[in-house]
């Protein structure tokens, strides 16, 4: 009985961290996918940029995502669209990355 | 209770190895007259006990070069003359670099490069059964890079497929 409660009690911990994490679709176990971030009227550029937000735990979560930054690692003035993919293991290391496409 | 948390990782890490695969290296954008190639971040170790290099490659398919972009650390803000590309084999030297920025970050000098390459000599440095040297010439220091031996293998393999992808739909619209 007391493992059952542990672990239960485990399950419930890890999925209120995974929201710490996480926004959007979250995978229990795995979360890995691409979503739109933003578009503008600018058609795709010729260059590409990344930047990259890790969180771990949902304790501590450090990066500069900014689109800002990302757009100035490749020279971009004119932004088309940005991406971004999420990547997390049971919610409790997890990335966001952000690719920002432009000219 | 060992048992299910066990299982439970087994399977965390059975469903990441899984997906190990050259897709998640790179994206493709479509684009009116071409398509984009971008080859995602990558690490290359100092052979000088440096912090290591990183950087990506963009890649259209109506050019003929493929535009790397890196970023390194030194201790002074140099003024880059060169960047080299040497293996046993094959050695390529750009004359032409663009530095995008330098930025002081902590005790260091961040620099972030811009280059060209033929498609065709990226090809042939990938190809290779060992790794290139990067060097970086500038305000009388060279900086060297090299993918360890280990690395390389896994590095050469994976990128080859993606050049390979991208050499195969190049004519598609």
């Amino acid at each position: 009985m007391k493992k059952i409660f542990f672990a239960l009690s485990l399950a419930v911990v890890m999925l209120g961290l995974s929201s710490c994490g996480t926004v959007g679709l979250v995978g229990a176990v795995y979360t890995g996918y691409t979503e739109p971030a933003a578009v503008t009227c600018n058609e795709v550029g010729s260059k590409v940029a990344t930047a990259k937000t890790v969180s771990v735990l949902g304790i501590v979560a450090v990066g500069d995502g900014g689109i800002n930054k990302a757009a100035k690692a490749a020279g971009i003035t004119k932004i088309s669209h940005v991406d971004v993919k999420t990547t997390s293991v049971l919610g409790l290391f997890t990335t966001q990355k952000y690719f920002v496409y432009g000219e | 209770m060992k048992k299910t948390l066990f299982l439970l990782f087994a399977f965390c890490g059975i469903s990441l190895l899984s997906y190990a695969n050259v897709n998640k290296r790179y994206t493709m954008r479509p684009r009116t007259q071409d398509q984009l190639y971008f080859l995602l971040p990558t690490q290359l170790p100092s052979t000088q006990k440096q912090l290591p290099l990183e950087f990506d490659m963009t890649y259209l398919t109506s050019d003929s070069c493929v535009t790397v972009r890196a970023n390194f650390l030194s201790s002074e803000a140099l003024s880059i003359d060169s960047v080299q590309l040497i293996n046993a084999h094959l050695q390529h030297s750009v004359d032409s670099v663009v530095v995008l920025y330098v930025e002081k970050e902590k005790k260091a000098w961040l620099h972030r490069l811009e280059y060209r390459l033929p498609f065709g000599t990226l090809e042939q440095f990938y190809q290779a059964d060992e790794s290139f040297q990067l060097l970086i010439h500038g305000s009388g220091h060279t900086y060297s890079y090299a993918f360890k031996p280990k690395h390389w293998k896994k590095e050469h393999e994976e990128i080859s497929e993606i050049l390979t992808i991208i050499t195969k739909n190049k004519w598609l619209k």
